[in-house]
């Protein structure tokens, strides 16, 4: 399965989680997005927006520093 | 020295609460707290500069106080110096303290750029800056923290409506923006998309169910317009076909292809252009009426409305025509009509008085005949209660009858008014009417109003009273004519003989005057019996042709003869001639003459008039419609009563003491038979008009011819016979005279046999002469008949005292040659003897 991958590195919250927003309705139900990010809130923004749109979160992982690789389900 | 000053005093201060003033110390540079130059100042050190530019201390200071002064200066510097040394001690620990804190605000501050607003700093320093400063840092700390926790939420929640919205957008209404939100405007933002979205649910609803209605709409209307039983089409500005239905394409006769887009400028029949224009113009158009196709040979009737077309702006957007073919329609309204005027032209000709009326008694029509008989016309009856313009009273109390129509109404049923009825006219005038009413019922048989149907029966009344008159007349006459028939007989024998004795006597002058006494008296005799004849069953005229102007005065005059009136005649050339028997005709003009010489016994004038007379239907004369010719005799006399009008003409009747009563019976009976009519006019004093109403023949009268000579002899033999045996007995002796041989039978079969017996011995019989009636045995006819199969060349002569007798108005029918009226002359008898056509 294609996995597309988004990188917000550089990008201050909640810039990354409205990248993801953009692209959601492009994405089709079953597709694969993986974000990567550096903004300390990274992380727990992508969680609550997975969690408010009915989105999976399948896996995070540290990058070192604040930069986390997270793959998200539509 | 320069005398010391006082600061006071130099400065003209009198400050109470300085403590040089109040010590009023002239060292006044020496004390700490002074208040100088407005200021309250400190120690030596800390106004040093100002102290020594100041002229008191320039005036006031010597070596002492110099001394004083330094002292003062060095133990000031002293304590400086400790303080100093104290202070940077204590700076250097400050210092240390102040990089640590500062170390980690600075590290605070670096994660918080970091962009993580959990960034804080432990506030455990005992420098009250840097406790400060740490303390706004995480002042700081939960500020950004709070602006990045409201940032997501707005950005998080503009994602989520952002999401929303790009469902919405793909056409899912069912998705629900989230409207709990820590931030208001996400929260507001998310009820007013999902108000929107409520919104836009109702309105694509309403769109949907409008499109749906009109959908539904269209359809209805296009099956309405596909499907409607009358031509539907509408047209544009410049009339030319839009759009039809089928029923238009059918009534047409013609096909969709050639009436869309028609140019109907271009129509064969430009009848209907008005119409279509009218519509075009804003306003309704009509026609009805013959049209003539033009795409196909169809000729038929419409009806057509158009109306405009109109656009929801109110301009005309073209028209419409609804057609109707009513070829059947005008064919039914043509028969219809038809038929109404046919049943108007029946009322009219209907014989009888027609008025119908309401349930509320108030007329409704009246034909013709009704018009004429109350004198009330339609228009001026319609509406006005019956009594009103049918007035009917009782014939005989005058009262006022029962208004049919409530009978009617009451009863349900046909009622007929029983009682004779006059009918008043709006004019006065009366007439005896016979009526009847029923209910006029419709269909369901509910009752809506009264017929009432009349007819005039004046005339008819009349004739009903002449019939009765007459029936009256005819039982008496049957009477009479059994007398009159063998008084006949008597006096053939009388008369016969007393013609031979005249032959006899002839040199004997008395005894034939005498005879003569004798033939005139029974000539009287034998008008008597005539009359009673004439009077009687027998009668039936023996009519010929001829002009009554001719007649009348010649016969009037020989009437007149012996009498003391003198007649005055008024009669034209050109009276039509009729169809009478002049001999009964004869008997008529002498009883009236009669009758005038007895109203006048002292003699007057006779006035004798004749005329021609058409009768028409309500004139009140009761004869039928036709040609007539009409005589009247008017006397100068006493004139009739009225009470005795209905009595004169009745056998008997007289007012004269002398007078048999017979005279006018016999004239009415006589004026009877030949489809006449006689009347009396008279007025007490003034005189009397009798008037005869004769038919008009539709021949012409033969010419006269003259009259044969008497006593024409013969030869031959004659067999006589007759029941009676002084006929028989005169007659021979009669026959003999005139040189005849006479055979006699006193029945028929005896002539019968007598006749063949003759025959056949060769001695054959030239003349019969028959009576026809023969009491018990067989008559003259009946006796002829039989001889006719034995002898077709047989002839015979009739003979009877009836001259009613059919046989004897027509005798060559029944096969004689002549008849002979009882009783007759020998003159007579010669006449008719010399008057048979020749063998």
């Amino acid at each position: 399965m294609e996995i597309m991958v988004l990188d917000t590195v550089g990008l201050k919250c909640p810039q990354p989680v409205m990248k993801i927003a953009v692209l959601s309705p492009d994405m089709q139900s079953g597709d694969l997005l993986e974000v990567v990010g550096d903004c300390p809130t990274f992380e727990r923004d992508v969680r609550v927006w997975c969690g408010r749109l009915n989105k999976t979160l399948l896996s995070v992982r540290e990058e070192g520093g604040y930069t986390k690789r997270i793959q998200i389900q539509f | 020295m320069a005398e010391r000053i006082q600061c006071w005093e130099f400065f003209s201060c009198r400050e109470e609460s300085c403590p040089v003033y109040v010590g009023r110390e002239i060292n006044c540079w020496l004390v700490s707290g002074t208040h100088c130059r407005e200021q309250i100042q400190g120690r030596f050190l800390e106004k040093m500069e100002m102290c020594l530019e100041c002229p008191v201390l320039d005036r006031n200071i010597d070596l002492v106080q110099l001394r004083e002064t330094l002292h003062l200066v060095g133990l000031q510097f002293r304590g400086i110096t400790r303080a100093l040394r104290d202070r940077d001690r204590e700076l250097k620990g400050t210092n240390a303290g102040l990089a640590d804190g500062l170390s980690r605000s600075f590290e605070m501050v670096r994660k918080l750029c970091l962009g993580d607003p959990t960034a804080r700093v432990k506030i455990d320093s005992s420098n009250e800056m840097l406790v400060k400063l740490e303390g706004a840092l995480n002042q700081m700390g939960e500020s950004v923290q709070e602006m990045v926790d409201q940032s997501h939420e707005l950005a998080m929640g503009l994602c989520q409506h952002y999401d929303t919205l790009n469902q919405i957008a793909g056409g899912n209404l069912s998705v629900t923006a989230h409207e709990d939100s820590a931030n208001e405007l996400i929260a507001k933002l998310g009820q007013l998309i999902n108000k929107e979205t409520r919104t836009m649910v109702g309105v694509i609803s309403d769109y949907r169910q409008a499109e749906s209605d009109l959908q539904e709409k269209e359809e209805r209307y296009r099956l309405l317009f596909e499907q409607s039983p009358v031509g539907v089409f509408h047209y544009d500005h410049q009339l030319r076909i839009t759009d039809c239905n089928d029923r238009f394409v059918d009534i047409l006769r013609s096909s969709r292809e050639q009436l869309l887009n028609l140019d109907m400028n271009t129509l064969k029949d430009q009848r209907v252009l008005p119409a279509l224009k009218e519509a075009l113009a804003g306003g309704p158009g009509f026609y009805e009426g013959p049209y003539s196709a033009t795409t196909s040979p169809a000729a038929i009737s419409i009806s057509m409305q158009t109306a405009p077309l109109l656009g929801r702006e109110g301009r005309t957007r073209g028209g419409m025509g609804i057609v109707e073919e009513i070829s059947e329609r005008k064919k039914a309204e043509e028969d219809l009509a038809a038929e109404k005027e046919r049943l108007a032209v029946t009322l009219r000709s209907i014989g009888d008085g027609v008025i119908t009326t309401d349930m509320g008694g108030r007329v409704v029509l009246l034909n013709q005949v009704a018009e004429s008989q109350t004198g009330w016309r339609q228009e001026e009856a319609f509406g006005r209660t019956l009594q009103e313009v049918f007035c009917i009273v009782d014939e005989k109390t005058r009262d006022r009858c029962q208004n049919p129509v409530e009978k009617v109404i009451l009863s349900g049923k046909t009622e007929i008014l029983t009682a004779p009825t006059l009918l008043v006219r709006r004019d006065g005038q009366e007439r005896t009417i016979a009526d009847s009413g029923a209910p006029i019922r419709d269909k369901d048989g509910k009752m809506i109003g009264v017929v009432l149907v009349f007819r005039d029966i004046t005339d008819q009344q009349r004739l009903s009273e002449e019939l009765l008159k007459y029936e009256k007349l005819k039982s008496i006459g049957v009477l009479a004519g059994g007398i009159a028939h063998d008084f006949n007989n008597i006096l053939t024998g009388i008369m016969g003989n007393i013609s031979l004795a005249k032959m006899f006597a002839q040199d004997a002058e008395k005894v034939r005057k005498r005879l003569d006494e004798a033939e005139k008296a029974s000539y009287l005799a034998r008008e008597l019996t005539q009359q009673l004849l004439t009077f009687s069953r027998g009668g039936a005229p023996v009519k010929t042709t001829a002009s009554m102007a001719e007649y009348v005065q010649e016969a009037v005059t020989f009437a007149l003869r012996g009498s003391k009136l003198k007649g005055e005649f008024s009669i034209p050339d050109d009276t039509w001639p009729v169809d009478f028997d002049q001999g009964q005709f004869q008997q008529v003009i002498h009883n009236l003459v009669i009758n005038a010489d007895q109203a006048m016994p002292e003699g007057g004038i006779l006035r004798v008039g004749l005329g021609n007379k058409t009768i028409t239907a309500g004139e009140g004369i009761a004869l039928p419609e036709g040609r007539y010719v009409q005589i009247w005799f008017t006397d100068q006399g006493v004139g009739i009563p009225r009470e005795n009008f209905s009595k004169v003409f009745d056998p008997f009747f007289t007012t004269k003491p002398r007078a048999s009563g017979l005279g006018l019976a016999t004239a009415y009976s006589i004026i009877k038979r030949h489809d006449g009519l006689i009347t009396v006019e008279s007025k007490p004093g003034q005189g009397t008009t009798f008037r005869l109403t004769l038919p008009a023949s539709g021949k012409i009268p033969p010419v006269q011819e003259e009259a044969p000579s008497p006593l024409v002899r013969g030869h031959g033999r004659i067999l006589v016979m007759d029941d009676e045996a002084i006929v028989r007995e005169v007659l021979g002796e009669m026959l003999t005279r005139l040189g005849f041989e006479v055979a006699y039978a006193h029945d028929g079969a005896e002539a019968v046999k007598i006749y063949r017996v003759a025959k056949k011995i060769d001695q054959p019989f030239d003349l019969l002469i028959m009576d026809l009636t023969v009491a018990g045995g067989m008559g003259g006819l009946e006796a002829l008949q039989q001889l006719l199969e034995f002898d077709p060349k047989v002839r015979a002569i009739a003979s009877s005292g009836y001259s009613s007798d059919p046989v004897m108005s027509d005798f060559q029918a029944h096969g004689f040659k002549g008849v002979m009226a009882k009783p007759y002359t020998l003159e007579e008898l010669s006449l008719v003897l010399g008057s048979l056509p020749n063998p």
